[in-house]
């Protein structure tokens, strides 16, 4: 397939300092999603899926989880003899600070293959793409950049993967801002971006020649007069996370079936790291109502509008509503739930009861005896 | 080179499941869908390897396409090492001819060369269709410490229910010292779980010699055994105690499932391995009632569901009603359908308001009833009556 000709890089650590609860242990790309996933699974799929078969995951710090979560990389085809996944840890005296720095530091990784593109991805958003689409219109317009963008109305962006895009009629980008003028709806980069590997090092070296460290500033901006630069919008279901209530509410926004049809379309599936879970097992005086639930769990109380990850157990007559529980927590018998997200692990003793707001869903940390 | 494994595992997966009707149509036995994500052989080969088994020959012969894709590398069984793993023995042609497997013994008299490669001192011959969690690896120390030609796995069952069984009748050291297969008066309840260790030196032997004799079915169960306790081999029976059920038939199958759904009964599915499906977790709509039942990824679930066992992908419309019943992957039941003591197989579609199954309480006769099963890829049409018993292998229309 031609997409044999892009390599893929993605950023696993992208953004944590907007979650700074969930990421405490883990990678933004190891944030579990949808009660069986992790969020760079979306990404990870997507390459897998447009038959881009060489991707690099950038893990700058916490990554435990992350390498034990991709392993060899076979759960989404990339355990390849040529090419296949690689994580790219700093190394020697790099460490990786923005993403100019990182990408140049990587240079060696990045200009070892004779891939001619490069798709970089953050990993704190859920989608489901085909990238090859984006790859051809890239070819057929002769692109050196091209941005994948959605049409949403944003407050403010505070990151390096994203910034706001003016297109004219052919989608040929005339203007890259770094932030939102106003709230009214503007074509927001996702922060996928397919770049002609040699356009990208070029830009990259003649910023880190100015020490210049900011991607949209010193090298897309830049970029502009100089280069092809073309936005493909995606007008299907994403989702970018940036804080716990958004991260609440793309989770329960996939309870909705075609929300959850498209995006994990039984075409171009969603992979992620399998457990030999059992299917979920229901007791005899259970109630569940709109909820999703993932395999591996026993169910006995009564549950409402919730999301239970694999192996959860859930006691007798306790109540959850409006609830996110991440893997293999144990709720004690009688306990009442009402919106919260609960990580991993996490043992709730018979009879608490503990309650967040529909505003502010209120997180319960990973392993905690509550 | 390969290098040496004191055992290798020989399964025995060429049946054709008769008894198991539309199921095994299109798909061997071991490959007939178990406890709502498994399938039958996954239970024999997450055994192996949780025994340390790793070298594990399966003989195919009836319906193999479904059954060799599924096994594929052996990945999910951890099945895959370099120089072990699982691999599927197929009826081949060599200079002397070819031969379907004529009987069990005959299925690894022709694969002796694939055994052989490994040099194992033991085989483990084992079969397709039981559900069940044993650590072969006891019985195999049990059989060098009893310094055995053979060792049968046996169990106690009911005196009601021995003669359906083979028995085996042993001294007070556990040796063997008579076989009765299905007897009609057993002489005791210790039956065979069609689970045996050979030392294989010994027992190739014996397969060479059965299959000169034109008269014999080539079979472990009717020829070797016998031959073997006549020429006087060691022969022992190993206790087991625990879950074991032969799925062969429609009611065991039906029966092995639902004791999934009974706390009492000691099966859990921990450690038991099978490829799993690319799906989300399964979602419970809000007209939905769940009551003892389980559920895996992919499922829509709008209707009613009590003692069911629901495997991925499955959609259940609203006002269905699911009692007491199995259904296969990609099932659609479509509102209002009632389906009650049956198995659905994969991907059918049940019309709106059809009824499928019935419970025995509805039957005058108890004797009239029976478990309904309908085939895989089928159409039942709106408000259409599936009887109870039935064997449905096409579409139905009112």
């Amino acid at each position: 397939m031609a997409t044999n000709k892009i390599l893929g890089l993605i950023f696993a650590n992208t953004n944590e300092k907007h979650l700074p609860e969930l990421t405490a242990y883990r990678t933004t790309g190891s944030i579990p999603f949808g009660g069986k996933y992790r969020m760079i699974d979306f990404p990870l799929s997507n390459m897998s899926n447009s038959g881009i078969n060489n991707v690099g995951i950038v893990a700058k710090s916490n990554f435990m989880s992350l390498m034990d979560h991709v392993g060899s990389g076979s759960a989404w085809d990339l355990a390849r003899r040529r090419s296949g996944l690689n994580i790219l840890p700093p190394y020697g005296e790099h460490s990786f600070k923005t993403l100019v720095d990182t990408i140049f530091n990587l240079h060696g990784y990045i200009e070892h293959g004779d891939e001619e593109y490069v798709m970089i991805s953050p990993s704190d958003f859920v989608h489901n793409m085909d990238y090859s689409k984006v790859f051809r219109f890239a070819e057929k317009n002769r692109a050196d950049i091209t941005f994948v963008y959605i049409k949403r109305s944003v407050k403010e962006i505070t990151d390096d993967f994203r910034c706001i895009l003016e297109t004219d009629d052919e989608g040929k980008v005339t203007k890259i801002m770094a932030s939102p003028v106003d709230d009214s709806v503007c074509s927001l980069s996702t922060g996928v971006m397919l770049f002609k590997k040699t356009v990208l090092m070029a830009l990259i070296r003649q910023a880190m020649s100015e020490s210049k460290y900011s991607f949209v500033r010193d090298v897309l901006q830049k970029s502009l007069d100089r280069h092809r630069v073309y936005g493909y919008e995606f007008d299907g279901f994403c989702e970018i996370i940036g804080s716990v209530k958004q991260y609440y509410d793309a989770n329960m926004k996939i309870m909705d079936r075609d929300i959850r049809y498209k995006l994990f379309d039984y075409k171009r599936p969603i992979y992620t790291k399998v457990r030999d879970d059992a299917p979920s097992r229901y007791g005899l005086n259970c109630d569940v109502k709109d909820s999703l639930i993932a395999q591996g769990c026993v169910i006995n109380g009564i549950v409402e509008n919730s999301i239970i990850s694999k192996g959860v157990y859930i006691g007798h007559d306790a109540v959850i509503k409006n609830c996110i529980i991440m893997q293999d927590s144990i709720i004690g018998d009688k306990a009442e739930l009402t919106n919260l997200v609960i990580d991993k692990d996490v043992n709730v003793s018979r009879g608490s009861k503990i309650q967040g707001t529909v505003n502010y869903p209120m997180y319960i940390a990973k392993r905690s005896i509550v | 080179m390969i290098p040496k494994k004191e055992v290798v595992a020989m399964l025995l997966a060429g049946g054709q499941g008769s008894r198991l009707y539309v199921l095994t149509k299109k798909i061997a036995k071991p490959a007939v869908p178990f406890g709502g994500k498994y399938r039958i052989i996954d239970f024999p080969l997450s055994n192996c390897i949780n025994s340390g088994i790793e070298a594990v020959g399966v003989l195919t012969q009836y319906q193999p396409l479904e059954l060799n894709e599924y096994i594929g590398n052996g990945q999910p069984w951890d099945l895959d090492g370099i120089h072990s793993g699982v691999t599927c023995l197929q009826p081949y042609e060599s200079k002397e001819g070819s031969d379907w497997y004529s009987g069990t013994a005959n299925a690894i008299y022709q694969n002796m060369n694939f055994v052989d490669r490994y040099d194992p001192e033991y085989i483990v011959v084992l079969s397709g269709d039981h559900i069940y969690k044993m650590d072969y690896s006891k019985m195999i120390d049990y059989h060098k410490e009893k310094n055995a030609a053979c060792t049968i796995a046996a169990m106690d069952v009911p005196m009601e229910e021995a003669s359906r069984f083979g028995i085996l009748n042993t001294n007070e050291d556990n040796s063997i010292y008579e076989f009765e297969e299905k007897p009609a008066h057993p002489k005791s309840t210790n039956a065979s779980m069609g689970v045996y260790v050979f030392t294989w030196k010994t027992v190739k032997e014996y397969m060479i010699k059965d299959q000169q004799n034109p008269d014999s079915h080539n079979d472990f169960g009717k020829d070797i055994l016998p031959l073997m306790l006549n020429s006087g081999e060691r022969m022992f029976a190993y206790p087991f105690e625990g879950y074991w059920k032969d799925v062969g038939t429609i009611d065991s199958l039906w029966e092995a499932n639902m004791d999934l759904l009974d706390p009492k009964v000691p099966l859990d599915l921990k450690n038991v391995y099978s490829r799993n499906p690319m799906m989300p977790p399964h979602h419970i709509g809000p007209t939905a009632e769940i009551q003892n039942s389980m559920v895996s990824d992919g499922c829509n679930i709008d209707g009613k569901l009590e003692f069911s066992i629901i495997f991925p992908g499955v959609i259940i419309g609203k006002d269905a009603v699911i009692n007491s019943s199995i259904l296969f992957p990609g099932v659609v039941v479509e509102d209002g359908a009632h389906i009650e003591f049956s198995i659905i197989a994969e991907n059918t579609v049940i019309g709106k308001n059809a009824k499928v199954g019935a419970a025995p309480t509805e039957m005058e006769n108890r004797d009239d009833w029976g478990i309904t099963v309908v085939g895989d890829g089928l159409k039942i049409g709106e408000g259409v009556t599936v009887p109870c018993k039935a064997m449905i292998d096409q579409d139905m229309e009112v």
